[in-house]
């Protein structure tokens, strides 16, 4: 494309037939304890980046 | 609903329901904000033509960039509008966070000590005493505290354990005694507990450090920023500053920590405007990880920040942004926490809707082992949810459970909606009339906030070219 470079696709819909495993971060606890905000925090769950990076090192397809 | 905004020289689009960024040059932004204009009106994440009016709007952009350049842009529009990345339908928009696993308990924030070292002008803990007397919490009942979270996590795997106050360091026995229960009993529950402490770093001894790092997620160590500006506020009993022992003692802490969580984190008032300026303090003292936030509460009556401060606040943000991207450039590592957004592996659409979960998976305990929505709550008349001994206020309980995004009307309409979650209960009550409501200026602050940390985005993504 020439007028508009994507720099992150959506990503909202994962997680929406679970309603959400509950495993990541409580925003609050975080850092801020007066301004909520859930965007800073991580997906936790299986199928996140992270999760998936560890199993695959786990079973040694890293 | 796409938000798109010119900021520090970039032309951004954020796909409000699905969450894609984009970079766009000017043909490209002035074409989707046609666009966008043109769709104004139509029921959020409604379907439907992306394209320009016949007329002035489309000659207009023509004569401006030409033809060819307003159809490619156009074009190119369309494309992202076909992949999912601009104009989302806002699919699950109308319905409430999910049940199950993601409603029981999973972070307790445990007041050891509703007492401190420290009179701040701006604590919203009242120099730690809550609005009560000043008191401790028991060892006996922070393992209490420990176990009824366990016990009420239902099938959640991580939980959560924040050391507050008041001044957590000053009922260190109960910290450790928690900690010991936790460790013990988590496991034998299949579970995890992450522990943080949030302390002013005054009275940090070598022991405590040596704990903290050695059981701790995360630390968060208050500090304002320039001597000047932490002295203002955060005093001793004797009125004398704090600023040279909270230093000493943050250094110290983080100086521990090695690759281990921390941050430092600093509250700005109506005093300090150029709150730019304390980070950038903060970062030059050595801190990577810095967090400031505006003042919460107004019991001082004279440090809140007011109508009148928006704009100074909001361009402070933008000249933060910037100097948080010149130091990264330089190849310097700072992190400011608020514009740490997290664009391909933040949560799920279930967690957006839900925000911070106080008063069902976020509570506070008081040092009696009574339970409140969160510690902004604490003390406060009607919002005690019960004790960790009693029963819990099951009515309250689910009031906040089912006050969320989609239940929030001036939400429905915010573009910043899935970053922010819903903002806080407390503010919410306090300046917007009710836990339903909002906090203006708090979604102002919050809103550039999100377009600085998406700009941020931007740049590191090889936007300076
Ligand atoms: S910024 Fe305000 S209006 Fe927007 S989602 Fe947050 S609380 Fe709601």
């Amino acid at each position: 494309m020439r007028h508009i470079r994507t720099v992150a696709r959506s990503t909202y819909g994962k997680g929406l037939e679970s309603k959400g495993c509950g495993e990541c971060r409580s925003s609050c606890q975080s850092a801020c304890k007066t301004s909520c905000t859930v965007g800073n925090q991580r997906c936790e769950g299986a199928g996140a980046p992270e999760a998936e990076a560890a199993e695959r090192a786990a079973a040694g397809r890293a | 609903m796409v938000h798109a905004y010119r900021l520090l020289g970039k032309n951004i689009a954020i796909d409000v329901n699905g969450g894609a960024v984009h970079a766009l040059d000017d043909v490209a932004y002035d074409v989707l904000r046609a666009v966008i204009d043109a769709r104004e009106g139509r029921p959020d994440g409604a379907g439907g033509e992306v394209g320009l009016p016949e007329g002035p709007v489309a000659e207009a952009l023509s004569a401006k960039h030409g033809k060819a350049c307003v159809a490619e842009a156009l074009e190119e529009i369309r494309g992202l509008t076909a992949d999912g990345d601009l104009f989302t339908e806002g699919t699950f928009w109308g319905g409430a966070p999910g049940a199950g696993v993601g409603s029981s308990l999973k972070a307790l924030c445990l007041n050891v000590s509703h007492d401190c070292d420290l009179r701040c002008g701006y604590c919203f803990a009242s120099a730690g005493r809550f609005g009560g007397g000043r008191a401790r919490m028991a060892p006996k009942v922070a393992m209490d505290a420990v176990g009824f979270l366990i016990r009420k996590s239902g099938g959640r795997r991580s939980l959560e354990v924040d050391f507050f106050g008041g001044e957590p360091t000053l009922a260190f026995d109960a910290v450790k005694a928690a900690v010991a229960h936790g460790e013990a009993e988590a496991g034998k529950a299949g579970k995890e507990i992450r522990f943080t402490i949030t302390t002013n770093a005054v009275g940090l001894d070598d022991g405590m450090m040596g704990f903290i790092n050695g059981h701790m997620d995360n630390v968060v160590l208050s500090l304002d920023g320039r001597k000047e500006v932490h002295d203002a506020c955060r005093v001793m009993a004797d009125g004398s500053g704090s600023y040279d022992a909270a230093v000493r003692g943050a250094k110290a802490m983080v100086g521990m920590r090695g690759g281990k969580g921390y941050y430092v984190r600093g509250t700005y008032t109506n005093r300090n405007l150029d709150f730019a300026a304390d980070v950038a303090h903060l970062a030059d003292l050595g801190f990577e990880r810095v967090s400031v936030e505006p003042v919460a509460s107004s019991w001082d009556g004279g440090l809140e920040l007011g109508e009148a401060h928006l704009p100074a606040v909001l361009l402070e943000y933008e000249r933060l942004a910037l100097a948080v991207w010149e130091r990264r450039r330089r190849g310097e590592r700072l992190e400011f926490f608020h514009f740490e957004v997290d664009l391909e592996g933040g949560p799920c659409a279930a967690k957006r809707m839900a925000g911070c979960g106080a008063g069902y998976e976020y509570m506070a305990v008081t040092p009696d082992g009574g339970l409140y929505p969160c510690h902004q709550f604490v003390g406060m008349e009607g919002y005690r949810i019960g004790g960790i001994y009693g029963e819990q206020d099951a009515g309250l309980m689910d009031a906040f459970k089912s006050t969320n995004l989609s239940t929030k009307a001036d939400c429905a309409g915010c573009w910043a909606r899935f970053h922010c979650g819903g903002g806080c209960a407390s503010s919410s009550l306090r300046y917007g009339g009710g836990i339903g409501g909002t906090y203006a200026l708090g979604c102002e602050m919050e809103r550039k906030r999100v377009e600085c940390a998406v700009w941020l985005k931007v740049m590191e993504s090889g936007g300076e070219g």
